[in-house]
């Protein structure tokens, strides 16, 4: 699986606007293709509910967002980074600089592991995150995925 | 009556009233009574002007017991505290648990003046009742169903800890004075700080010796590793008191020292730890009840019952609201922390000490104490669910699941073995084990599903409810969090 192809350019973005972890969450999904523009609602209200089991602010500035719902029709992601750092109850305490979103059909729970798995093993790389973070445009972003996937021979 | 005979006698009433105790638990959680106050009404019945009939006055006894129950109380209390969620607290839980306990004592003091008792029972009295007792709280929010917000949590957890030191030091210096040996404000002061440092630095010290004992240690029976931790916390209070600092303190401090990150024996110390902390609780307040003499508290009734109201609703939040001044709590955590100052064992405890050091108004002191505890604890503790309620201090976050197995290990294994309740928004729900990207060195070992054990193998799908043992190494306990939840607690 290739981080690279799930996140388009136009799927992320360079410094979060929200101010709080839920306005977080509708930004990221904001930025999803959903069919017709339709189900963020349903998006974000899945996303918070994987939220209210623990928190996926991972530590060290990182959390990845995700969740299953039907009003998406695969597995979707987007990112956004948050220079100053966002307050995301992260198990650390520490504010999230880096958000990575994966949303999946229910009937997708492979791919859907598989991605976080993924996206987690990237972010532990601090070099990578320290790339992801510092970027200046989603083509920077993209390139920090490609220059790994190249590495893994993935 | 002879000796085996006296000795049998004993026994059995113990156990009986011991047994009735734990018996009237759950209806007690039920009526928001505090555990602690039910097992004390019991003590009264059963002693010398109650139906009992059971004549018990031997104060230097119970100074004995109540102090040793309230040292492996507090190692227990220790333990449990997070270490990580107290230093995110300490500049204001400290305050409190010196500043605030000074005003508590002061105000309480001036309180009393003003219901017109003399000035040496005001002092003794705010010394004594000075501490307070976040146990019972978190019981009753518990039983609530209730979790507080982390910080509001964190801070009265460790406040609580903390202030039992500063009102024995308080005691002990009053006491003093009004024996006869002063010692001069001056001296108090340096004494008390004396006494912090060296319990704190104390604390520290053997909470790590503990430590690197219980990481070294192999032994023959699984049963020795929580004897050694009690005997730690014996000596984690006895050894700084001997040297000068604080016991109180120091056996609070190794608790949390030792209990801090991958404590090896975990879940049998704990497990120990939390009946001998239960057994305490129920001796020393069946006990404490025992030595009250229901007859002798008509006088002290109409004081007692205006300084518990002084002290909840005027003395109390205004050595809160002094001491939070500086940090960023909202008004209605403000509030709050005020409201949860329950008085728990250790005024009750303290208030001897007056007695045996022969202080003419000691006897006087102690009834005051126990009205000022038993109704400082019924009516707070009564609404405290509700207050929490009310003035938003629940936490979002629903409480950790119980976990159906525990495994526990004798020798040092390096990997902990972590269970989680698989529920719908988890991202491992419905997936087959087959497709959880395991790191190297982590599976899943076991998963109980309903009654049944069931055997991982890769086709097995995860469904809702199931309870999954997950064998982990450290680094990657990140990635399974992400994966399948909030670990389960034992």
């Amino acid at each position: 699986m290739r981080l690279s192809e799930l996140l388009p350019a136009s799927q992320i973005r360079i410094g979060l606007r929200a101010s709080s972890k839920r306005e977080a969450i509708e930004e990221l999904v904001s930025l999803l293709p959903l069919p017709g523009g339709n189900g963020a609602a349903e998006v974000v209200r899945a996303v918070l509910e994987r939220e209210s089991v623990l928190s996926t602010g991972i530590g060290r500035g990182v959390a990845v967002p995700h969740g299953k719902t039907e009003a998406v029709p695969r597995l979707m992601a987007s990112l956004a980074t948050c220079p100053g750092g966002l307050a995301f109850e992260a198990v650390d305490g520490e504010p999230c600089r880096i958000l990575f979103l994966l949303v999946s059909h229910p009937d997708e729970s492979g791919p859907h592991i598989r991605a976080l798995a993924q996206v987690a093993r990237v972010l532990n790389q601090e070099k990578a995150k320290r790339a992801l973070a510092e970027a200046r445009s989603p083509e920077e972003i993209v390139a920090v995925f490609r220059e790994d996937e190249r590495r893994e021979g993935l | 009556m002879d000796e085996p005979l006296l000795h049998s006698l004993a026994l059995t009433t113990l156990g009986l009233l011991l047994g009735l105790c734990v018996i009237f638990a759950r209806y007690a959680g039920r009526a928001g009574v505090p555990l602690a106050l039910a097992f004390l009404l019991i003590g009264m019945a059963a002693g010398s002007d109650g139906l009992g009939g059971i004549y018990f006055e031997d104060y230097p006894l119970a100074y004995h017991l109540g102090t040793t129950a309230l040292v492996v109380i507090l190692f227990d209390g220790g333990i449990n505290t997070r270490l990580r969620s107290v230093k995110e607290v300490l500049l204001p839980a400290s305050l409190l648990a010196t500043l605030g306990v000074l005003l508590t004592a002061g105000g309480l003091a001036l309180a009393a003046r003003l219901v017109g008792l003399p000035w040496e029972v005001g002092c003794l009295l705010g010394a004594v009742v000075s501490s307070t007792d976040a146990a019972a709280v978190f019981a009753l929010l518990r039983g609530a169903g209730l979790r507080l917000r982390r910080r509001v949590a964190a801070t009265i957890e460790a406040e609580s800890g903390l202030n039992d030191p500063m009102a024995v030091l308080l005691t002990v210096a009053v006491t003093g004075y009004l024996s006869g040996e002063a010692t001069g404000i001056g001296g108090a002061a340096l004494g008390i700080l004396v006494q912090l440092g060296g319990g704190a630095l104390g604390g520290l010290l053997l909470g790590r010796a503990g430590r690197w004992l219980l990481d070294r240690l192999t032994v023959p029976a699984a049963g020795l590793v929580p004897a050694l931790a009690i005997a730690l916390a014996m000596v984690a209070y006895g050894l700084p008191s001997l040297l000068g600092g604080s016991g109180f303190l120091a056996v609070y401090v190794a608790g949390m020292i030792l209990g801090d990150g991958n404590l090896p024996h975990r879940a049998v110390i704990l497990r120990v730890l939390d009946a001998g902390a239960w057994f305490c609780q129920v001796s020393m307040f069946l006990m404490l009840g025992l030595l009250v003499f229901p007859s002798r508290l008509g006088e002290a009734a109409l004081p007692g019952l205006a300084l518990a109201l002084l002290l909840a609703f005027v003395v109390r939040p205004l050595a809160v609201h002094l001491c939070l001044l500086p940090f960023a709590y909202t008004a209605r955590e403000k509030v709050f922390v005020s409201w949860v100052g329950l008085r728990g064992a250790v005024p009750i405890v303290l208030a001897i000490l007056p007695v045996l050091a022969g202080v003419p108004e000691g006897e006087k002191v102690f009834d005051l104490v126990f009205f000022v505890v038993v109704v400082g604890s019924l009516v707070p503790g009564a609404v405290v669910a509700a207050a929490a309620r009310r003035l938003g201090m629940e936490s979002g976050e629903p409480a950790p699941a119980k976990a159906v197995l525990e495994f526990s290990s004798l020798g040092r294994i390096r990997g902990d073995i972590v269970s989680f309740t698989v529920a719908p928004p988890s991202a491992v729900c419905g997936a087959a084990l087959r497709d959880i990207p395991f790191p190297e060195g982590s599976a899943v070992m076991l998963i109980v599903r309903g009654e049944e054990l069931v055997v991982p193998k890769g086709k097995t799908e995860l469904r809702e409810g199931d309870h999954v043992h997950v064998f982990l190494r450290p680094e990657d306990a990140p990635l399974l969090h992400l994966l399948f939840g909030r670990p389960e607690e034992g």
